[in-house]
């Protein structure tokens, strides 16, 4: 009985946080948006999720199986040169992207940083993650010059270089949940947010801030949980099969690797800021937050805000709003299942079934981006060929175009539906492994239980109102 | 376990007839979000003046025909009359319609990059085929603004 309703109540946890997109996506800088997902296919996706849970539930292994898994395979190892080469090759298209932004046109499809940033470094290495397990962590160019910082500074202070600080535990990932929080405010609110200089001010900003913290901490500690985008990366790194061990490339059974992730502080924080701002990003397209936002404009407008700070002013309270309920649901439902067994608290319950929303927060990112990807990535065709926008062309592929056709939109649909029935299951999965391995058979609480499941069927009817009504 | 299968099995039935009931209540409903919305069906009239050639027609126009057929937007004191217009086609059909303007400037059609000048108290029709689907911005490129989104349906 326990085991089981542990189970069933961390996977209803774990699909009711998932029944939150907003699909009605798209993105501002290209002007172009995707149609909504028709409505007969939304409620099919939906009953696949219902449906899969229950298959989870009944039928699953009764015994964890992802969490006690086997060496795996080891498929080759990376010489040691490449190491230098490859964090050159990260500083270099660091450097080429903050130098397009400042010295190129301000033409923001133009020039390479705004596309660079956006479209190719923050949509495509994820994808790249997803494929090839986490490679940004080699390219990584903050990582690579703390590196090379150290290397020389052992040359030339002769190891007189002092000892970097103990990480604080209980910072844990904090600074990397805050820095994507930041990330999605620059792109989401900021009214110029695709100027190419404000992209490259703000990766500069951005690079002076990872160095402070790997001068304070030491590289490693700091890039493994203080810098953002190491962060982002190392975890969706770990969903897939191929697996980077220092120099050496292992294979792993799929979904494995996320069991491993540490269950610090600020991981969960990490998850639900990745999830909420992606929601809010479709959100925000939708109708009710474009008939809401202008609203509340006035009102901010009435206390004394200008006009642009107090649409920006808007904006922030409204990804703030989504990124909390997300964490609220969340919360929820960790709360359910400490119900379910009080000598666990909610808070360790939420870390440890962080690594639960991981496939959820990949999924909403293909929902949202895929078709972004597919289409203005493209655009470094024209790019690389012309990266500050002035008529060079370096490759011979300056006169590169766009071809908007490149996905049809029932492509886009199965593509979003595909991802979130796949992300959900997956988080269903992981969540049962997990209670497996942490519920002894105490006398639960049936009645809380109940309770918990109540509240969260009026939050999946929430979720899907809010979908269908932002998908007409 | 027996009651916690009931309250799952009736969880779950719930949650189905709840996304049925979704399905089905929702179906007569318009897809307008408020009550800006210009339905653009483009009637098969007899109009062949404008080429099929995927061109923007400028046409000052001295005596302007009534031609209720075509969705106009129109752009007056730097914002679109009765907010961002809803311009609606069909993947593969002309897509077809009018800009007013009290200001010279150049309209944008994102996606498809179709460009057409507008001279301030001026129209202008914009005309070329929809060749892929999605939903594009049309904005008056001086001003920054957009006037309308331009939905191509599969």
């Amino acid at each position: 009985m326990t085991r089981r309703t542990a189970g069933l109540t961390a996977a209803l946890a774990v699909a009711l946080t998932a029944a939150f997109p907003a699909l009605a996506s798209a993105h501002g800088f290209v002007g172009r948006q995707d149609l909504p997902i028709p409505r007969l296919l939304f409620v099919w996706a939906a009953f696949a999720v219902l449906v899969a849970s229950f298959v989870g539930l009944a039928v699953l292994w009764p015994k964890p199986r992802l969490e006690e898994q086997a060496e795996g395979r080891r498929l080759l190892t990376v010489p040691r040169a490449a190491v230098p080469v490859a964090g050159a090759i990260g500083i270099a298209l660091f450097v080429l992207v903050v130098y397009a932004g400042l010295a190129g046109t301000q033409t923001p499809t133009a020039n390479l940083a705004p596309t660079a940033v956006y479209v190719l470094f923050w949509v495509g290495l994820a994808f790249v993650s997803l494929l090839f397990g986490d490679v940004f962590r080699a390219f990584n160019p903050w990582r690579a010059t703390g590196r090379a910082v150290g290397w020389l500074g052992k040359r030339v202070a002769g190891g007189r270089l002092p000892a970097p600080l103990p990480y604080p535990a209980r910072l844990g990932r904090w600074p990397a949940a805050l820095g994507l929080l930041a990330f999605a405010w620059l792109e989401l609110v900021h009214s110029n947010a695709e100027d190419p200089s404000t992209v490259a001010v703000a990766a500069l900003l951005y690079a002076g801030a990872q160095l402070l913290g790997m001068s304070l901490y030491g590289v490693e500690a700091w890039s493994r949980n203080g810098d953002a985008f190491g962060v982002y990366y190392g975890l969706l790194g770990r969903i897939g099969v191929l697996d980077w061990r220092g120099r050496q490339l292992w294979a792993r059974p799929v979904l494995s690797g996320t069991t491993g992730v540490a269950a610090v502080p600020g991981t969960v924080a990490v998850l639900v800021v990745l999830i909420g701002t992606t929601s809010f990003d479709g959100f925000s397209q939708g109708p009710t937050w474009n008939d809401l936002a202008p609203d509340l404009q006035g009102v901010l407008q009435d206390v004394g805000f200008g006009q642009q700070s107090a649409l920006e002013l808007a904006f922030t309270l409204g990804l703030l709003a989504v990124v909390g309920l997300v964490a609220g649901l969340y919360r929820l439902g960790a709360r359910g299942m400490h119900s379910v067994d009080t000598r666990l608290a909610t808070g360790e319950l939420a870390r440890r079934f962080a690594h639960s929303l991981l496939p959820i927060a990949l999924a909403y990112v293909v929902a949202h981006y895929f078709s972004y990807l597919a289409v203005q990535g493209q655009a470094i065709g024209y790019l690389a060929s012309d990266p500050l926008g002035e008529g060079s062309d370096l490759l011979g592929t300056a006169n590169r175009t766009i071809d908007y056709g490149v996905v049809s939109a029932n492509t886009i649909w199965y593509v979003q539906v595909g991802a979130l029935v796949l992300g959900h299951v997956a988080g269903l999965v992981l969540a049962h492994d997990r209670a497996l391995t942490l519920y002894e058979n105490a006398r639960d609480a049936t009645r809380s239980q109940y309770w918990m499941l109540t509240v969260m069927v009026a939050f999946t009817c929430l979720g899907l109102w809010l979908l269908s009504a932002e998908a007409a | 376990m027996r009651n916690t299968v009931i309250v799952v099995i009736a969880v779950a039935v719930l949650a189905a007839g709840f996304v049925l009931a979704q399905a089905g209540g929702d179906d007569g409903e318009s897809t307008s979000a408020g009550g800006t919305t210009t339905q653009a069906t483009v009637a098969p009239a007899n109009t062949v003046e404008a080429p099929a050639a995927s061109t923007a027609t400028a046409a000052p126009e001295p005596t302007p025909p009534p031609e209720p057929e075509v969705p106009v937007v129109e752009f007056a004191n730097g914002k679109p009359k009765g907010g961002v217009q809803q311009l609606e086609f069909e993947k593969g059909e002309q897509v077809r319609f009018k800009v007013r303007s009290d200001v010279d400037d150049e309209i944008h059609v994102h996606g498809f990059d179709e460009y057409a000048d507008v001279k301030a108290g001026g129209s202008v029709t914009i005309a070329f085929k929809a060749r892929f689907d999605g939903i594009y911005e049309v904005e008056m490129h001086d001003t920054g603004t957009q006037v309308a989104a331009l939905e191509i349906q599969p």
